[in-house]
């Protein structure tokens, strides 16, 4: 019998077993993947990006996605179509794989239906905590995980309560200094992206080398504020905290409304269980709201904490999409000497629109990989091309050509058409029921990312960048998840009380971002991270 | 039966199925080789798909649990259905160009070519360690600087 048991080791787990094992209780993390080190970590494109090494092999694991493509809706296992869902199953999660890019959310995000109002065919709500509640906890990621980045005079810029950030911005790209030229003669006020990469050594973890391959990859020096990395190795100090790799769990066990027990199978296929006093649900949202939909009881008869059906409902992805454009490596700058260096830069100024909400522009290069920019070369339109033809095409993107790319990040509209079940006809390779996936996109997602894919475009041009390109899709990100088990004070329209305990499960908590009622429209982590760390204080105090 | 015996008999049955005499058909691995030379071919100055071993690294990698194995078996049949369709490995260049570019008209035949570049490419570009990017031939003709550290083991971490 342990304190405190961890389904999961990311970014909604790491700041609970960081704090709680640093404050004297017996932790245990149930990660269903393998533990990787820095040393383990390579810049191998094969296994990385091209391979499921780190997440399951979808004939075994898969996900039933349910799309309409214009005719209804179609369920489609991830194993005919691809389309992998799984995120980073590795101790620390997806966390290993970001790119750091560090935004908090707004003030008004916290409030969305008080500031912009009812949207049609949407079930937007405002958050039952405040920004000022989550502040202090944003500072505390800064401070604990390591975030690099100089303080932005921005009017969407939320307060600080400290004046800059511990680390320094990391080493930035010359074409820097074309995109600050092109925002200032735009009149766009660019603000310095903060990073959750450290620009210097710190005590375990050694500053970021400037590999190039950052995102997707795992860090070899440490510099990425993963949960593993900056959370669970110095976590593991204190004695008090087992991490169990390759655990996968099938099921909580609830009596008179407790989790008990939690039942995994091990590397070896044997089932086990760990019994604790209370229980933290961290998986990444589609696969927490699988765990308490298949963890049915005589009192939870449709699933864990879902007596309100509200479990899995409104589910929430980023909006959005890339805008890119093409630059002669010789005109911005860049050489092998600095091609690891960040762009670093984001557009706000459109993070509100006129009685909308907006979103940022993410600027950064196209990730270095060789064969991935190969393989888009093989496509002319529609038409497939080979021979001296494609060779040469390929040497020319390599060398020739170098593409800037803005990510759009808009808020995922919640609404009912996109959510997670369970159907008993579809299970993976332990016999359980697998997460089918409802995708519907809110027409407003696509609406406001194509305002803000025009004013890129118009960005790009004024820099001077060729072959302008946008693609903005209806479709989710899979790696960009959160909602699922949204947080209120009402229990019949929520999963979660505002502590993000389950409402009616009197140990049970969820920290990973199916908290969330709405994303705002920035990279989740940080706010996971931060909403994390004040769980771990509610629990700390529960334990007193 | 005595297992001599029943090779020749299945080796009989499989040549009267298929409707043909005593022809011998070549090679599967053979046939994949031969397109993949037609499809990089090399250049003065770009290696061919025989220079950074890409048929030998597609063996190699498709053992690996990793590899879909629906993916194989797509690679293999396409190819077996291209041999059946066509002499492909008996003609020269021009014919193969123009079997290759009837091939594709179909979806299953643009979806096996697109899939036989994908695999080729990551024989240009992959770490030496899998077999491909001989002598790191790939990676010097296009001028591309690897990101280090580079891998020591195959897909990731063995012991995983």
């Amino acid at each position: 019998m342990v304190d405190i048991c961890i389904i999961g080791s990311g970014a909604g787990a790491g700041p609970i077993a960081y704090e709680l094992s640093r404050a004297g209780k017996k932790v245990v993390v149930l990660e269903k993947g393998a533990f990787y080190s820095e040393a383990d970590f390579s810049k191998d494109e094969i296994a990385y990006c091209r391979r499921s090494i780190i997440t399951p092999t979808l004939t075994d694991e898969y996900h039933i996605i349910e799309a309409d493509f214009g005719e209804g809706w179609v369920s489609t296992p991830t194993y005919e179509s691809g389309w992998d869902f799984w995120n980073g199953n590795i101790v620390g999660g997806s966390s290993n794989l970001m790119s750091g890019f560090f935004h908090r959310m707004h003030p008004k995000d916290f409030k969305l239906l008080s500031h912009f109002g009812k949207i049609d065919g949407a079930n937007v709500v405002d958050w039952p905590i405040s920004y000022d509640e989550l502040e202090p906890y944003y500072t505390k990621v800064e401070q604990i995980v390591g975030i690099s980045g100089e303080a932005n005079n921005h009017v969407y810029e939320p307060p600080r309560s400290s004046k800059q950030f511990p680390f320094p911005p990391t080493l930035e790209h010359p074409i820097t200094k074309q995109i600050d030229k092109t925002a200032k003669k735009s009149a766009i006020n660019i603000i310095k992206t903060p990073r959750a990469i450290l620009s210097q050594n710190r005590k375990d973890r050694t500053a970021c080398y400037y590999s190039n391959y950052c995102g997707s990859y795992g860090c070899s020096s440490g510099a990425k504020g993963s949960a593993r990395a900056a959370l669970l190795t110095p976590a593991l100090k204190s004695g008090n905290l087992e991490i169990i790799p390759n655990a996968h769990v099938t099921k909580l066990i609830e009596k008179e409304g407790k989790v008990v027990k939690a039942i995994y199978i091990d590397k070896e296929g044997s089932e086990k269980s760990i019994e604790a006093t209370l229980f933290v649900v961290a998986a990444q949202a589609i696969e927490t709201s699988r765990l308490l939909l298949n963890s049915t009881s005589k009192a939870f008869p449709k699933g864990l904490g879902n007596n309100s059906d509200q479990v899995g409902k409104n589910l929430l992805f980023s909006a959005g999409g890339v805008v890119s454009g093409e630059f002669d490596p010789k005109t911005i700058g860049d050489t092998p000497e600095v091609a690891g260096r960040f762009v670093n830069r984001t557009i706000k100024d459109w993070y509100f629109l006129q009685n909308q909400k907006g979103g940022i522009c993410e600027a950064l290069f196209e990730h270095a990989n060789p064969i991935a920019k190969a393989n888009r070369a093989k496509w002319e339109g529609e038409k497939l091309i080979w021979g001296a033809k494609l060779q040469e095409k390929i040497f020319a993107k390599l060398n020739n050509t170098i593409q800037l790319n803005f990510e759009i990040f808009n808020d995922w509209i919640p609404h009912d058409d996109c959510f997670v079940s369970v159907d008993p006809t579809y299970r993976d390779k332990y016999g359980l029921p697998v997460a089918k996936v409802r995708i519907g996109s809110h027409p407003q997602n696509i609406q406001v990312a194509s305002k803000l894919a025009e004013k890129t475009k118009t960005f790009l041009s004024h820099m001077g960048a060729k072959d302008i390109q946008s693609a903005i899709s209806p479709y989710p990100p899979q790696n960009l998840q959160a909602g699922g088990c949204r947080f209120g004070k009402d229990p019949s329209k929520s999963v979660l009380d505002p502590n993000c305990r389950v409402h009616d499960v009197e140990n049970l908590y969820i920290t990973d971002g199916s908290f969330m009622p709405t994303g705002g429209s920035v990279p989740y982590t940080w706010t996971i991270y931060a909403n994390a760390f004040r769980v771990a204080d509610i629990i700390k105090n529960r334990f007193k | 039966m005595t297992r001599r015996f029943f090779i020749f008999t299945l080796a009989c049955s499989s040549a009267l199925i298929a409707g043909s005499t005593f022809t011998k058909r070549p090679e599967v691995w053979d046939i994949i080789n031969q397109v993949q030379m037609h499809l990089f071919p090399g250049t003065a100055t770009l290696p061919s798909a025989d220079d950074v071993e890409a048929t030998r690294y597609l063996k190699f990698v498709s053992k690996d649990p990793s590899f879909p194995k629906q993916n194989l078996a797509f690679i293999l049949e396409g190819a077996k259905k291209l041999d059946a369709q066509s002499d492909f490995i008996q003609v020269g260049k021009m014919q193969r160009e123009q079997i290759l570019a009837s091939f594709i008209e179909s979806q299953y035949g643009k979806n096996w070519v697109s899939m036989l570049l994908n695999y080729t490419l990551e024989a240009f570009f992959c770490d030496p360690i899998y077999g491909g990017n001989a002598k790191q031939k790939g990676w010097k003709a296009y001028h591309h600087f690897p990101g280090m550290p580079r891998p020591v083991k195959k897909f990731g971490k063995e012991d995983g």
